[in-house]
C-alpha cells in the first residue's frame, strides 16, 4: 500500500488555491471560458520547453540556455526559408540546429566535467546577443504560408503528441530509466556498464529539440522574429520544475505529472495577475512574492515529510522484525 | 587493576533513534593503556556507542566519567577537546578542501589573526603530526574529493591525532586499507598503549580483533553482553557470543584443492594501463576463484576498472567468451551485454543508488534483458525480477520500495550481489566483496561464492583481506607495484607470510 504524502499532494493544492484565490479577486473572470482559452495558449510553450528540459533535470543539471536558443534558430530558420524562398525549410532547420545545439552542450557537459548551470547560461548570452543583432539589421517575418503555426489547434495537437510521447519515453522507457538513475549516481551507472556520456547527450539533444519546437511555434504565433521572442522561457520552466517539486539533484524525484502541474500553476499566477488588472510593473512583483513564498511553503513541507517517512520506515521494519 | 587506572567510566548509557532503541543502559570501564574491542553483529550498537563516546549523538539516559569528571560531549570537536578522537566508518571529510584544512576544520582559532587564516600553518602542523607519529608520507596539499578511500582514512587520522587524545576510537578502519597501512595503525596502537593511552575500536575481522586488542566487549541488540579477555577467549565462542547461538560450519571453502573446469571464458593479455599497471597477463577459467592481492600502491584495484572496460588500458587486450565465441571487451557495454559484472569496492559511493528504492538498485544491471521493443520497460516484469532477487537473497526489508539507505550495511551488500547473481553470469569481477559487513552477512556472501563456482562461473575476487583470499581461491595473484609477481594455486597451499613477504 503506498501511502499519499503531503509532499505528493502540495503542489497541487497550491494549484487549487492560486485557482481560487484569482477566480474570486478577478469576480470570475479567469474562469471565463475565453481566458482558459488564454491560459492554455499561455502555458504551450513553458510547458512544451517544459518536456524537454526534464530530462537534463534527470540528470541533476539543468539547461537554461532553451529561450535564447528556441530564438537564435527559429529566427536563422526563417531567414533561410525566406532567402531560399523555401517555407518548407523552415521546420527542418530550426529543429535540427536547435537539437545540434543542445548535443554539443550535452558533449561539452560530458567531456569537460562543466557544470550545466553555467554553460547553458554562457551559451544564453551569446545567443541573445546574436538575436540583437540579427533584430538590428533584418526584418525576418514569419515564411510564408506558415502561419498556420500560429493556430490554436496546431499548438494544442503539437503539445498533446508531445506529452504523450514523452511521458511514455521518460516514464516507461529504459533511457527514462538510466537517465533518472544518473541523476541518482552517475558512478553507480557507470560502474554498472552503461554509456553515460551517450545518454547524457542525448538528454541535452532532446532539451534542445524541443526549444527548437517552441521556437518556431512563438515565431509564427509574433508573426515574426523580435528580440523579445520566447524572453524568460527558461525561466518559466525553471519555475515550473520547482514549483512542481522536482528536486534539483534530479534521479526519480522528477516526473512528468508534476512538471505539467507546476507549468499549469505558474501560468495561472501569470494569467491571474494579468485579468485582475495587475499593472505590468506591479505584476512581475507579486509574482516574484508569490513564487518565493510557494517555494518556501514547498520546502519545509518536503523537510516535514521527510522526517514523518523517516519515522514511519523505522516503525516498519520494527514491526517485520 | 586500580580505580583510579580508570579513564573513562560509562554507566547506564541508553540511545534511542525514533522508537528503535540503539543502545540499552550500557555499563563500560576504559583503563588507561587498555586496548578495548567491541564486537557484535551489525545493529548490537557498536557504531552508536562509539558515537556517542565521541560526541556525534546525545544519550537519552545514562552518564558518562572521564578521568572520574563527569563528561557530556557537545561535539565531536568538544570531545576531541576532552582529548577523545574517533575514526568513522563512513567517511567525513569535506571534497573541496586540500586535506590539511580538512585536518584541522573546527579548530581554526589557533591558526587565525583578526578575520585572516594563516593557511601555511595549517601544513606545516599536519606533517608535523604526521612525523610525530611516524605515518608515511603525505601531500596534504590535495583536495579531498581526489583521494580515495584509503588515503582520505589516512588523512582522518591525521586530523584525529592532531588533537593528542588520551583515547582514540577506531570504528572499522583496517577494513579499507590494505596490508601496508594496516601495519601502521598496528603500529599507532602499540604506541597508544606504551605511553598510556587507550584505543576503543570496532572490527569486523575476528582474527584482528583478538590479535591486537587485550579486552573484548561483546554487544548485541544494543544490550552489553560481557567483556571477555581477548587472550583468554576461543574465536568460536566469542562468535556464539555475538550472535547468540551457534554458528554451523566453516564459512570458508574446506577442500584445499584447484577445482576448476578447463575452458578460459576471461582473459587479460598484456594490458598496461595509464595508472602505472605494467604487462598485466592473466587467464579465468570456468568454476575458479582467482584472488587478487597487494598493497595499496599495487594496481590491484584497477584490475577491475581495467577488466569491466571502465578504464582504457594504454596496451594489451580484455577477452571476453560468449556464446557467439570470443570478443574484445572496449567499453562496458560489452560486459554488460554478455554476462560479465563488476562490483566496485564503494559500495554506498559508487555500486549503490543510496537516495532510491531496493527496485530500483536491483534492476539496474538487469534493463538491457527486460526491456522490450522501443525500450518500454514493464512494471509487472521489474516488480517480478525484484521480488525474486529480493526472495532469493534474503533482503531484510519492508518491500522493494523501500530506500536502500534504510537498510543494513549487510543488506545494502545483498542487494548489491544479488542483482548480479540473478543475471545467470558467466564472469565476475569483485572488489573487497565483504567490506563492512559482519560473520553472519560475510558467510552468506562466500555461500554465494561458493554456489556461483560450482555453477561454472569465473570470478576475479579483488581483496584486502588475505584471510578470505587463502580461503576462497584457487588461486592467489600477488601485486606489486603494478605489476604480477607471484601466482599460487591452492594446490601448493596457501601461506600468509610468504604472500606478505612478496607483497612488501
Amino acid at each position: 500500500m503506498k501511502k499519499i504524502r503531503i509532499l505528493d499532494i502540495m503542489p497541487i493544492l497550491i494549484m487549487a488555491i492560486l485557482i481560487v484565490i484569482f477566480a474570486i479577486l478577478s469576480g470570475g473572470n479567469t474562469l471565463t471560458s475565453y481566458n482558459i482559452g488564454n491560459l492554455v495558449m499561455q502555458m504551450v510553450p513553458t510547458m512544451l520547453g517544459s518536456m524537454g528540459v526534464i530530462f537534463v533535470i534527470a540528470l541533476g543539471g539543468t539547461d537554461i540556455s532553451i529561450g535564447a536558443s528556441a530564438a537564435f534558430c527559429a529566427t536563422i530558420g526563417a531567414l533561410i526559408a525566406n532567402t531560399i524562398n523555401i517555407s518548407a525549410v523552415y521546420i527542418p532547420i530550426t529543429l535540427v540546429m536547435s537539437t545540434a545545439i543542445g548535443a554539443l552542450l550535452g558533449t561539452i557537459v560530458q567531456k569537460c566535467h562543466v557544470g550545466s548551470f553555467i554553460l547553458t547560461l554562457a551559451v544564453l548570452i551569446a545567443a541573445k546577443g546574436m538575436m540583437n543583432y540579427l533584430y538590428a539589421t533584418v526584418m525576418v517575418p514569419t515564411p510564408s504560408g506558415m502561419s498556420f503555426l500560429a493556430t490554436t489547434s496546431f499548438a494544442i495537437t503539437v503539445l498533446v503528441i508531445a506529452v504523450v510521447v514523452i511521458y511514455f519515453v521518460f516514464e516507461k522507457t529504459k533511457f527514462g530509466f538510466y537517465a533518472k538513475c544518473i541523476g541518482e549516481n552517475e558512478k553507480t551507472v557507470r560502474c554498472v556498464g552503461i554509456n553515460v556520456g551517450k545518454i547524457r547527450i542525448m538528454c541535452f539533444a532532446i532539451s534542445g529539440f524541443f526549444a527548437g519546437v517552441v521556437g518556431f511555434i512563438q515565431l509564427a504565433r509574433i508573426g515574426g522574429s523580435s528580440n523579445s521572442l520566447c524572453n524568460m522561457l527558461e525561466m518559466r520552466v525553471q519555475m515550473a520544475i520547482f514549483l512542481g517539486g522536482i528536486l534539483t539533484t534530479g534521479g526519480f524525484s522528477a516526473k512528468i505529472y508534476k512538471i505539467i502541474l507546476g507549468t499549469i500553476t505558474i501560468s495561472v499566477i501569470e494569467n491571474g495577475l494579468t485579468v485582475i488588472g495587475a499593472s505590468s510593473y506591479i505584476s512581475e512583483a507579486v509574482e516574484g512574492i508569490l513564487l518565493v513564498a510557494i517555494l518556501v511553503i514547498t520546502i519545509f513541507s518536503n523537510r516535514v515529510a521527510d522526517k514523518k517517512a523517516e519515522l514511519a520506515s523505522i516503525a516498519e521494519m520494527e514491526a517485520a522484525e | 587493576m586500580a580505580a583510579n587506572d580508570v579513564v573513562l567510566k560509562i554507566k547506564g548509557l541508553s540511545k534511542k533513534f525514533g522508537i528503535t532503541r540503539a543502545n540499552k543502559n550500557i555499563d563500560l570501564e576504559l583503563c588507561r593503556g587498555e586496548i578495548r574491542a567491541l564486537a557484535g553483529e551489525n545493529g548490537s550498537g557498536k557504531s552508536t556507542l562509539l558515537s556517542q563516546i565521541a560526541g556525534m549523538y546525545g544519550s537519552d539516559e545514562g552518564h558518562m566519567y572521564l578521568d572520574g569528571k563527569p563528561y557530556k560531549p557537545a561535539s565531536p570537536i568538544d570531545a576531541q577537546e576532552n582529548g577523545i578522537a574517533m575514526i568513522v566508518q563512513e567517511l567525513g571529510m569535506i571534497g573541496n578542501l586540500p586535506s590539511a584544512i580538512n585536518i584541522f576544520m573546527g579548530k581554526t582559532k589557533k591558526f587565525s589573526k583578526g578575520p585572516f587564516l594563516n593557511t601555511k600553518k595549517f601544513y606545516e602542523q599536519a606533517e608535523e603530526v604526521r612525523k610525530k607519529w611516524d605515518l608515511p608520507k603525505l601531500n596534504f596539499k590535495r583536495l579531498a574529493s581526489t583521494m580515495n578511500v584509503e588515503e582520505r582514512k589516512m588523512m582522518e587520522l591525521v586530523r584525529a591525532l592532531a588533537c593528542d587524545p588520551k583515547i582514540l576510537i577506531l570504528d572499522e578502519v583496517t577494513q579499507s586499507l590494505s596490508q601496508d597501512n594496516r601495519q601502521v595503525i598496528y603500529r599507532i596502537i602499540r604506541r597508544f598503549k606504551e605511553e598510556g593511552r587507550s584505543v576503543l575500536m570496532i572490527s569486523h575481522d575476528m582474527e584482528e580483533t583478538m590479535r591486537i586488542s587485550d579486552t573484548i566487549s561483546v554487544l548485541r541488540d544494543g544490550e552489553m553482553i560481557g567483556t571477555v579477555r581477548a587472550d583468554e577467549i576461543l574465536e568460536n565462542d566469542l562468535k556464539r557470543m555475538m550472535v547468540g547461538r551457534e554458528l554451523s560450519g566453516e564459512y570458508y571453502r574446506e577442500d584445499k584443492e584447484v577445482s576448476r573446469g578447463s575452458k578460459v571464458l576471461f582473459a587479460m593479455d598484456n594490458i598496461s594501463s595509464p595508472t602505472g599497471l605494467e604487462n598485466v597477463t592473466f587467464q579465468a577459467y570456468e568454476g575458479e576463484i582467482i584472488a587478487f592481492c597487494g598493497l595499496s600502491d599495487s594496481g590491484i584495484h584497477d584490475i577491475g576498472q581495467l577488466a569491466y572496460g571502465l578504464m582504457k588500458p594504454t596496451s594489451g587486450s580484455v577477452k571476453l567468451a560468449t556464446e557467439q565465441g570470443e570478443i574484445e571487451i572496449k567499453s562496458s557495454m560489452d560486459g554488460l551485454c554478455n554476462k560479465m559484472a563488476y562490483v566496485p569496492k564503494d559500495r554506498d559511493g559508487e555500486a549503490m543508488m543510496m537516495k532510491s528504492t531496493i527496485e530500483q538498485n536491483l534492476i539496474l544491471p538487469s534493463i538491457e534483458e527486460l526491456h522490450r521493443s522501443l525500450g518500454y520497460l514493464k512494471q509487472s516484469d521489474l516488480d517480478r525480477l525484484s521480488i525474486k532477487a529480493k526472495e532469493d537473497f534474503q533482503v531484510k526489508c519492508t518491500g522493494i520500495h523501500q530506500k536502500v539507505n534504510a537498510l543494513s550495511g549487510g543488506n545494502k551488500q545483498k542487494v548489491n550481489l544479488g542483482r548480479w547473481m540473478i543475471k545467470n553470469l558467466k564472469v565476475m569481477i569483485i572488489d573487497c566483496p565483504t567490506r563492512g559487513v559482519d560473520i553472519g552477512v560475510k558467510a552468506y556472501i562466500y555461500g554465494c561464492l561458493k554456489e556461483a563456482k560450482k555453477q561454472g562461473m569465473a570470478i576475479v575476487m579483488i581483496t584486502d583481506e588475505l584471510s578470505e583470499a587463502m580461503g576462497m581461491a584457487d588461486r592467489i595473484i600477488v601485486m606489486k607495484s603494478g605489476k604480477i609477481v607471484k601466482e599460487i594455486s591452492r594446490n601448493e597451499g596457501f601461506n600468509e607470510e610468504s604472500i606478505i613477504e612478496v607483497m612488501i
